[in-house]
């Protein structure tokens, strides 16, 4: 458990200092940003709605998000990624975990973005509450969860060993 | 691979429901909670910061000022205040209230109280980082964000760039940490439940965890912090500063004569830092150019109990001639005064006013000296002033282009992050 708690912590620092370094942020963060806001864009058109994508904002009649380094989704991620390769798994389950963990991330970020746009441009007050709070909370728990059924689906382990 | 089981999705389903009357209430008893906060706060804050307090205007408790002392440098004679959002910082709550509520147990209520209490704290702590954060973003764009300092700021930072870049990192950071110790609270009070919905037994149970037991070894060391937390406040607590940052606050927060009155009490019982700024506003008040009497021996009084910021105020006044009679002995004492006690403005004045006097090699050396120490300390001004006398091989210093250049590269202002992504603030 402790030693669970020590890699978490290593690995969350080590990584965000890794992203947060100027040559990554600077040649895949940003990218990293106006991709997303571009795959939410193409959504958005592919079910009909009026929206225009310029670099990392998505703009529709009447309003307009900037997606910015913390609203891609990124950090959420690098934290799930941080506990599930902290946990004493095999490498198997491990990058299994990384790879549906990371889409689930994602998947609800973009959902997350895309009702943001929408919730703007009905109402800025609602917008500025799900935006600041509600959202925030949702992504969290959306990691807890997500590290919670991936320990569900761990094979039992005899019993791991890293846990004494 | 274990077989599915229906307790992982009823507490999802429990949280969720929960999650939206935790933010109703979080809503609901929002005014107390900021009340609670503001007071654990600023009961922290004096202790270990002396330099702030927090002014709250009635109506507006949505809104911190934080009000500090910290000496601004390109105007020691102005305070500045700081806002906070405080609201933003308590958002956890209604996730660690949902989480605590969902999970089955008969210590729900118990954990709930000591989850919350844990997290105020860590709100607290958090609170006050940004307050740092806050001061940092006195001398302009947010670093992580990127952009150059206004270098008549870059002085004015009590940090130096890696604190800086920490600080604002964490900051940065702070709407994904807080929600982070929410869960990090609620899965250490709930290792049984953890256990039994993931059916691991990864997480030992509080009962059985001997990592748990308060082992002697723990006590001491939990002692030894305690001990080293008390020395800590008791180095770090100054009556008298809280004091005037609060009479400060009272002046600025809309009870002008209250606060004046608290300021005076402050000067007369001898505390140079009111001293000063009783002072200032009394010189402000003069209706002639000149600055009463009254105001010039409160500054005289701060500066001679070696408060930097009278002292380097009352050189100013002097080497001006502007509201005092010109005197650059007086300047020249009052100037290195606040020099000597590492105040770098002072540094750089008394290194231009002995350039401009020197006649012997003597006064050259010491005009050098102290351009280079201010130089050494950062001063944008003094890196340039220095660079064009090693250019030019002026005041007994070698005529070196190196070095010219090597002062010329280092007065570039500082860039902490730079970025090509255009981020801007909310």
């Amino acid at each position: 458990m402790k030693q669970f708690l020590l890699k978490f912590t290593l690995i969350g620092i080590v990584s965000f200092g890794l992203v947060y370094s100027p040559w990554v942020y600077e040649h895949l963060v940003g990218e990293f940003t106006r991709w997303i806001a571009a795959l939410a864009g193409w959504l958005l058109q592919s079910f009909g709605a009026q929206v225009t994508v310029h670099a990392n904002v998505l703009r529709i009649p009447g309003f307009a998000v900037e997606i910015r380094s913390v609203c891609n989704g990124l950090e959420a991620t690098l934290v799930l990624w941080a506990a599930l390769l902290a946990f004493p798994a095999r490498w198997k389950y491990k990058f299994m975990g990384l790879l549906i963990g990371t889409l689930a991330v994602q998947a609800l970020n973009i959902l997350r973005i895309i009702s943001l746009l929408y919730l703007g441009a009905l109402n800025r007050t609602w917008f500025e509450f799900a935006h600041a709070y509600l959202w925030e909370i949702l992504i969290m728990l959306d990691i807890l969860i997500l590290f919670l059924i991936w320990l569900r689906f761990l094979p039992s382990p005899t019993d791991h060993e890293a846990a004494r | 691979m274990k077989p599915p089981d229906n307790q992982l999705a009823h507490f999802v389903v429990r949280v969720l429901v929960l999650l939206v009357v935790a933010l109703a209430l979080w809503q609901f008893s929002m005014k107390q909670i900021l009340a609670l906060l503001v007071w654990c706060t600023d009961t922290v804050g004096q202790l270990l910061f002396a330099e702030h307090v927090i002014e709250i205007t009635p109506g507006r408790e949505q809104q911190w000022r934080i009000l500090t002392s910290y000496v601004r440098l390109d105007d020691p004679a102005v305070l500045r205040s700081l806002v906070l959002d405080p609201v933003r910082y308590t958002a956890a709550l209604p996730l660690l209230w949902a989480l605590m509520l969902g999970t089955p147990g008969a210590r729900r209520l118990r954990n709930l109280i000591l989850g919350s209490a844990l997290l105020t704290g860590a709100i607290v702590i958090l609170l006050m980082e940004e307050t740092l954060f806050q001061l940092l973003l006195i001398v302009g764009p947010r670093p992580i964000i990127g952009g150059a300092l206004p270098e008549q700021y870059v002085l004015a930072l009590p940090f130096d760039p890696v604190a800086a870049y920490g600080i604002s990192l964490v900051q940065g950071f702070t709407p994904l940490l807080i929600p982070l110790l929410a869960i990090t609270i609620w899965a250490a009070l709930n290792l049984r439940f953890l256990c039994e919905v993931t059916g691991s037994n990864f997480f030992p149970s509080p009962i059985q965890g001997a990592d748990l037991r308060w082992s002697k070894f723990k006590r001491w060391g939990a002692s030894g912090i305690a001990a080293m937390l008390l020395v800590l406040v008791i180095t770090n607590y100054d009556y008298r500063r809280v004091q005037f940052n609060r009479a400060m606050g009272v002046l600025i927060g809309g009870n002008p004569s209250q606060g004046m009155e608290q300021l005076t009490r402050l000067a007369e019982s001898g505390y140079a830092k009111a001293q000063f700024f009783l002072g200032v506003i009394y010189a402000d008040r003069g209706k002639d150019p000149g600055i009463p009497v009254e105001a010039k021996e409160l500054i005289q009084s701060a500066a001679q109990q070696d408060d930097i910021a009278a002292q380097y105020f009352l050189a100013e006044l002097y080497a001006s001639g502007q509201r005092l009679e010109q005197d650059t002995d007086k300047a020249l004492y009052w100037y290195r005064r606040a020099a000597e006690r590492g105040f770098v403005p002072a540094q750089f004045q008394l290194g231009n006013l002995l350039a401009d006097m020197s006649r012997t090699d003597g006064e050259a050396a010491k005009a050098a000296h102290w351009m280079s120490e201010a130089a050494n300390k950062n001063h944008v001004q003094a890196m340039r002033t220095l660079a064009k006398w090693f250019q030019d091989g002026r005041l007994g210093l070698p005529k070196d282009s190196q070095l010219a250049e090597h002062w010329r590269n280092k007065s570039m202002p500082i860039t902490i992050w730079q970025q090509p992504v255009k981020e801007v603030a909310h």
